[in-house]
């Protein structure tokens, strides 16, 4: 009971202690604070721009692939309809045949030779509504479907039958017009061919594995320093140009960052300092963090342009890391007015000298793994050069963007260098 | 710190509210003392305070147009230095697994109060224990969290949280006599 008296009164003391406590304002506190709170707008802004420019890869991929995509369909319809037109007995060859299409059947899509078969046996009024997009009745095209190609052949060749002359004309504009897509299509499909059979060898083979170095920049917003990372990857392709990118890397940075020191013995130290001519004499406190780490990146890659020895393309995505060892050294400054006295005429003349004392604390991690999951942007951009039928060499420029602070003390730094990269 | 009138600190906070740079530089010279007194109670190192101070400052900031003026300000801004000072334990609470090899002591040599020197040699004790056992007591000693509180805020067990304050007691109670 009497403990806990004891205790109690103790304990109290302490509260009251602590309560009376205050510590004093530390002169610059307040413009260090307006830096600070520049710093994190600066750090806010870097990670929206980044993600609104991750967004606009991505989007850009996106419609790329739905552009460069277009074209082929296109092409693909209109390889169809001028098989269609070929795939069409013709009546000097074959003229017992009575496979003539059937329009009628195909309601969404007239076959251009029976819509040219109205055309004929109507009024020239006619022909020209049909020839102008408009609804043709089932019934007059049954008609059309149920005449002899013998007859169409004559039509177009402007034989005996006498035709109004709008209607010639236009029947021999559409000939025209056909005979050239026809030829377009040709040539379009042999270039076609040709494309797709380099495609078709790249694309063979499932995934293609690489061996990579790469030397780069650790940048913090006070410091750069040298990081260097290297390891494999894998490149595993889902289109025709575009690919999942993926591997293991084992990085080593060098992290420092750097902050103006706010520790004086004395507030006149402070004051001297700050009054002095040259204020880049308040030291800086350094932290310099050695970090060992696993990168797993899982980026999309787009080949914007893919030649037979040389393609360029553009990767985006995110890296996961694990972390395996930190070590964090820290060196702070402190700074204080030391008197000297000095006898001038018999008279004591005191001058202050400005003395920095630093202090090194290092810290080491004990090896305990952290995952951080997407926790890097990575934006790549990046030129293959193919050097043998199965090898190739890549040259890429990356940045790494942290999304989140990463490891113990959030650290904020962006990383960047040029890849080099072998792959099989 | 000094005192100021309270309807000096109404126009003040007003101030800040319209986010004026000059008013807000007021409240942060006034009140910083306060805050790094708080901040240096549950954290270690000096320069981890000045952080949460700051983490506070822009807490205060940001959010001072939902403070009841009804209610005092102190124990407004005591609430965030200390939530933040949690926050900042939660999220770096692995650094305080570092093993630390050396560290050079600098002289204090600031005015010899006598009530400010016991406090910080308070604070100085304090600093020898756990990091956890630290903000479990002055949470519960100093702030009057209960264990429930602790357990919600430190996202322990409650029963940890007992354990905490008692070790934490005892450790303290050892301490006194081998340190005055």
């Amino acid at each position: 009971m009497k403990h806990n008296k004891t205790d109690s009164e103790f304990f109290a003391s302490l509260k009251q202690s602590l309560e009376s406590y205050e510590e004093e304002y530390v002169p610059g506190a307040w413009e260090e604070f307006l830096q600070m709170q520049k710093r994190r707008k600066r750090s806010l802004y870097l990670r929206i721009s980044s993600a609104v420019a991750a967004c606009l890869i991505i989007g850009s991929i996106g419609s790329g692939y739905f552009i460069f995509n277009q074209p082929a369909l296109l092409k693909t319809n209109s390889v169809q309809i001028a098989k269609t037109l070929t795939d069409t007995p013709n009546p000097e060859k074959n003229p017992d045949s009575k496979a003539a299409p059937s329009v009628g059947s195909k309601k969404s899509n007239p076959n251009p030779i029976a819509l040219l078969r109205i055309a004929s046996t109507n009024k020239p009024g006619q022909s020209k509504n049909l020839l102008s997009g408009q609804v043709v009745e089932p019934s007059k095209l049954q008609v059309a479907s149920n005449d002899s190609a013998g007859k169409v052949s004559a039509l177009l060749a402007g034989a005996d039958i006498q035709k109004p002359r709008s209607v010639e004309d236009t029947i021999k504009n559409l000939r025209d017009t056909l005979a050239v897509k026809e030829m377009q299509n040709k040539k379009a499909d042999s270039q076609t061919v040709k494309e797709n059979t380099h495609v078709t060898a790249v694309s063979k083979r499932k995934i293609r594995f690489g061996i990579n170095l790469s030397p780069g920049i650790s940048t913090t917003q006070s410091a750069r320093s040298f990081s260097f990372t290297g390891g494999v990857s894998a490149d595993i392709p889902l289109f025709a140009n575009v690919q999942l990118s993926t591997g293991l890397q084992l990085e080593n940075q060098t992290i420092v960052n750097k902050t103006q020191s706010m520790s004086f013995a004395d507030a006149s130290s402070y004051i001297q300092l700050a009054n002095s001519s040259n204020p880049k004499a308040i030291p800086v406190n350094q932290t310099e963090t050695r970090l060992v780490n696993l990168d797993l990146p899982l980026n999309i890659t787009w080949k914007f342009i893919s030649k037979k020895s040389q393609s360029y393309y553009v990767s985006t995505g995110f890296s996961s890391l694990v972390y395996l060892r930190q070590e964090n050294k820290v060196t702070s400054y402190s700074n204080q007015l030391v008197p000297i006295s000095t006898l001038v005429g018999g008279l004591e003349v005191k001058s202050y000298d400005l003395v920095s004392q630093a202090s090194v604390a290092q810290y080491t991690f004990t090896p305990d793994q952290t995952f951080n999951f997407a926790g890097r942007l990575n934006i790549i951009l990046g030129v293959e050069r193919r050097i043998s039928e199965r090898i190739s060499i890549h040259l890429e420029p990356y940045a790494k963007i942290p999304v989140a602070g990463l490891e113990t003390g959030s650290l904020m730094n962006t990383s960047s260098g040029i890849n080099f990269k072998i792959s099989f | 710190m000094e005192s100021i009138k309270e309807e000096n600190l109404e126009f003040v906070i007003q101030g800040c509210i319209q986010k004026k740079g000059k008013f807000q530089e007021i409240l942060y010279k006034k009140f910083f003392g306060y805050a790094l007194s708080v901040a240096m109670i549950y954290n270690r190192e000096r320069n981890d305070a000045l952080e949460v101070v700051n983490d506070s400052f822009m807490k205060v900031f940001s959010g001072i147009g939902k403070y009841d003026p009804s209610k005092p300000f102190l124990g407004w801004l005591r609430k965030i230095v200390i939530n933040t000072s949690i926050d900042h334990l939660r999220k770096y609470s692995r650094k305080h697994l570092f093993v630390e090899a050396e560290k050079q002591v600098i002289p204090d040599d600031s005015p010899n109060v006598t009530i400010q020197l016991a406090a910080r040699d308070i604070v100085k004790l304090l600093n020898v224990l756990p990091h956890y056992h630290r903000t479990v007591f002055c949470l519960y000693e100093m702030d009057g969290f209960s264990h429930e509180e602790i357990a919600e805020q430190l996202h322990i067990p409650v029963s940890s949280s007992r354990v905490y304050l008692t070790r934490a007691k005892k450790q303290l109670r050892e301490l006194i006599p081998v340190n005055f």
